[in-house]
């Protein structure tokens, strides 16, 4: 008996391929791009929306890439060869494009997913431009909600059933399915009217098209006109990565981003909602130096520190810092404690988890701190610095007993009336950064250029100088460097870093 | 559930099924398959028949319950197969055949026909009298004497629009 074939040409070049690997996997993963939309790696393969058509050499029709074993039959003692891009697939592909707009409303200048739509690239890419019918389109139900934060649009809907098969296998809380049939096939929910799952709204993500939109992001802004980069949730302590969205100083969306080991392609409903505080209109934007009549009046940066650096002499004492905090930054906070002759803290909250991506811990970084060394604060902590980015993490109670004169706040509201300095606190999405999440993975999260007020100094170097008011002979050395002795630490003996090579995929 | 025009329905009070004159009935058709998600279909036709022709959204949450699967999913295959009612049911169903040769052979004629003669607004719809049910179904399996139409389950044959309207005036 031949050997068991172990490889698949493509497009003339030999690739291996794993067993039970279906060809448009190994084209993936050979950088060799085939159209999809019903294809989702994440879950069962469908093999409805015949876009990811190829040419299998010996055969005269095209086949659906998504579906089709790299593996040649039993008989077959050859490798199978494949061409993505010859004048049969091409052909093939215009076709299905041609029949999936039959019924498309094609309203790409009041859609929302206009500029991530696949079905937009794909008409540009292999659409042939021209409809061989001529009779009307069909009327459906538009403008459904699908729970409070969800809006199905049928007529643009290509009935992928990728949203129906998330339902199914990774929630398995079966709330969406099909309806009808034919031209009228339509997805519909189940007549409790809200999903039980609190991680729906990742449908909205996988829908390749603008049926499934998000009613917080609706209408907001064109993709185009926003700032992208990638950063961690920090509404948990899972470290789910994702990418941060803003425009113009506005926060306005939050998207998962992939990672195998952590959160796949997820992430729940409230970290993807959990931004709104940034927004805040009374966001503290320059730094604040109480003056003599007792008001808290705006100050030049330089004056700011020196009017910090001699309230903390006059009062020193304890920094208590915000579980989200990141490594750098409660670093920092240790060695400028340690400089007064106190202790760094963080406080961070806890609340309900499950089993998958929400966790009890809230605190983004607790981890993280309770690696560093630092202790986890009491409900009543007296602090003489305090840095605060969330509300839930150092609550209002917290923030009025600790007594702090100098404040890291996010928000006016924030500010306790013991402050004497207050210096603008940037949310996470607008630093750079290290967390560890509840696992001990440490991952980076990168500033978006788009979000909060700018011109913000970063905590770190704000810290490092406070730390100079204390220190004379103490050396600037920047966040690599913060980052450097931080991985001299006992605790972080092997621990990998983003960017060493070990951890080459994570955060990617 | 929400309506086609997207406000929200209050969820349905499922009604107690099986109820007991097809309980036996019903336990028989599920121990017959290896899992209970399989017997939707022939539940749903005991169903059909017990609720006076039609299941309602009550009725749908019910069987969903007995059989342990997602209302949406009974809804998916009540919208999906073209014998299922999801609306009241008339006393009398005219079944027109929407597939390809009775088209070429007048079928649309025979739709509007029905249609005019029974007063119902479109196919799948009641009258407002509640004497018919207009249906389009798919291939009746008698192309070779196409046109046909079903009345109230018996089919007939090469059917012209007089002979359509004599078979709807034939019924009570």
């Amino acid at each position: 008996m031949a050997d068991k074939v172990s490889t698949i040409f493509i497009n003339g070049t030999e690739y291996p391929f794993k067993e039970g690997q279906t060809v448009i996997q190994v084209c993936h993963e050979n950088g060799i791009d085939v159209p999809h939309y019903c294809y989702h790696p994440g879950l069962s393969i469908a093999g409805n929306c015949r876009i990811c058509m190829v040419e299998v050499e010996g055969n005269p029709q095209p086949q659906i890439s998504c579906k089709m074993q790299c593996a040649p039959p039993p008989w077959v003692s050859e490798p199978l060869k494949i061409q993505t891009e010859s004048e049969v697939a091409e052909e093939g592909r215009s076709g299905v494009m041609e029949m999936l707009l039959v019924n498309h409303p094609l309203d790409c200048p009041i859609c929302d997913q206009a500029g991530e739509c696949h079905l937009q690239d794909y008409s540009y890419e292999h659409g042939g431009g021209k409809a061989s019918t001529s009779t009307a389109k069909t009327k459906l139900p538009k403008n459904v909600p699908f729970g409070e934060k969800i809006v199905y649009d049928a007529e643009r809907c290509i009935k992928c059933t990728l949203c129906v098969r998330f339902c199914q296998e990774v929630t398995e809380t079966n709330e969406l399915d099909l309806g009808g049939r034919g031209d009228e096939e339509i997805v519909i929910m189940t007549s409790k009217g809200e999903f039980e799952t609190p991680y729906a709204m990742n449908i909205i993500d996988i829908c390749p098209v603008g049926a499934l939109t998000s009613k917080d992001f609706r209408f907001k802004s064109r993709l185009w006109f926003m700032d992208f980069a990638p950063s961690i949730d920090t509404s948990s302590a899972k470290g789910v990565n994702i990418t941060t969205g803003g425009r113009e100083g506005e926060f306005l969306r939050i998207e998962p981003r992939y990672n195998p080991g952590v959160n796949q392609w997820w992430m729940s409903d409230e970290g993807r909602l959990g931004y709104k505080f940034v927004n805040s209109p009374t966001r503290v934007k320059a730094p604040l130096v109480r003056g003599e009549n007792g008001e808290l009046a705006e100050a030049l940066w330089h004056n700011a520190i020196d009017a910090a650096g001699t309230a903390l002499r006059a009062s020193p004492g304890d920094v208590l810092v915000d579980g989200g905090c990141t490594l750098e930054e409660m670093a920092l906070a240790q060695e400028l404690a340690s400089a007064m002759g106190a202790k760094a803290k963080f406080a961070a909250a806890t609340g309900e988890g499950d089993d998958w991506l929400i966790t009890e811990e809230k605190g983004a970084n607790a981890k993280g701190g309770e690696m560093l060394g630092l202790a986890r604060a009491k409900r009543a902590s007296a602090a003489a610095v305090l840095m605060i980015e969330r509300d839930e993490h150092v609550n209002a109670s917290m923030r009025e007993k600790a007594g702090a004169v100098v404040v890291f706040a996010l928000d006016m509201e924030q500010v306790p009336d013991s402050a004497q300095v207050v210096f603008p606190m940037p949310s996470w999405a607008e630093r750079e950064g290290l967390l560890v999440n509840i696992d001990g993975l440490v991952q980076a999260m990168e500033r978006n250029q788009g979000i909060g007020p700018g011109n913000l100094t970063p905590p770190v170097e704000l810290l490092e100088e406070l730390i100079g008011e204390f220190d004379d002979a103490y050396e600037w050395r920047g966040r690599e460097g913060v980052i450097e002795s931080i991985r001299a630490m006992k605790a972080f003996e092997g621990v990998p870093f983003p960017g060493d090579t070990a951890t080459a995929e994570v955060g990617a | 559930m929400t309506s086609t025009n997207g406000a929200p329905v209050s969820p349905p009070e499922a009604v107690e099924f099986p109820p007991k004159e097809i309980k036996k009935e019903c336990d028989e058709i599920v121990a017959r398959y290896p899992t209970r998600m399989a017997a939707c279909l022939p539940v749903l036709h005991v169903a059909q028949r017990h609720f006076g022709g039609w299941v309602s959204p009550e009725v749908e949450a019910g069987v969903a319950e007995y059989l342990g699967v997602s209302d949406s999913h009974i809804r998916g295959l009540l919208t999906f197969y073209a014998m299922y009612n999801d609306k009241p049911a008339g006393r009398h169903e005219v079944w027109v055949c929407r597939t390809l040769t009775c088209w070429l052979l007048g079928a649309e004629k025979l739709r509007e026909t029905a249609l005019a003669k029974s007063g119902c607004e479109k196919p799948g719809m009641t009258s407002p009298d509640g004497k018919f049910l207009v249906k389009n179904m798919e291939c009746l399996g008698l192309c070779e004497a196409a046109p046909a139409v079903f009345v109230d389950g018996k089919p007939h044959v090469n059917v012209s629009n007089e002979q359509l309207e004599k078979l709807m005036d034939a019924c009570e």
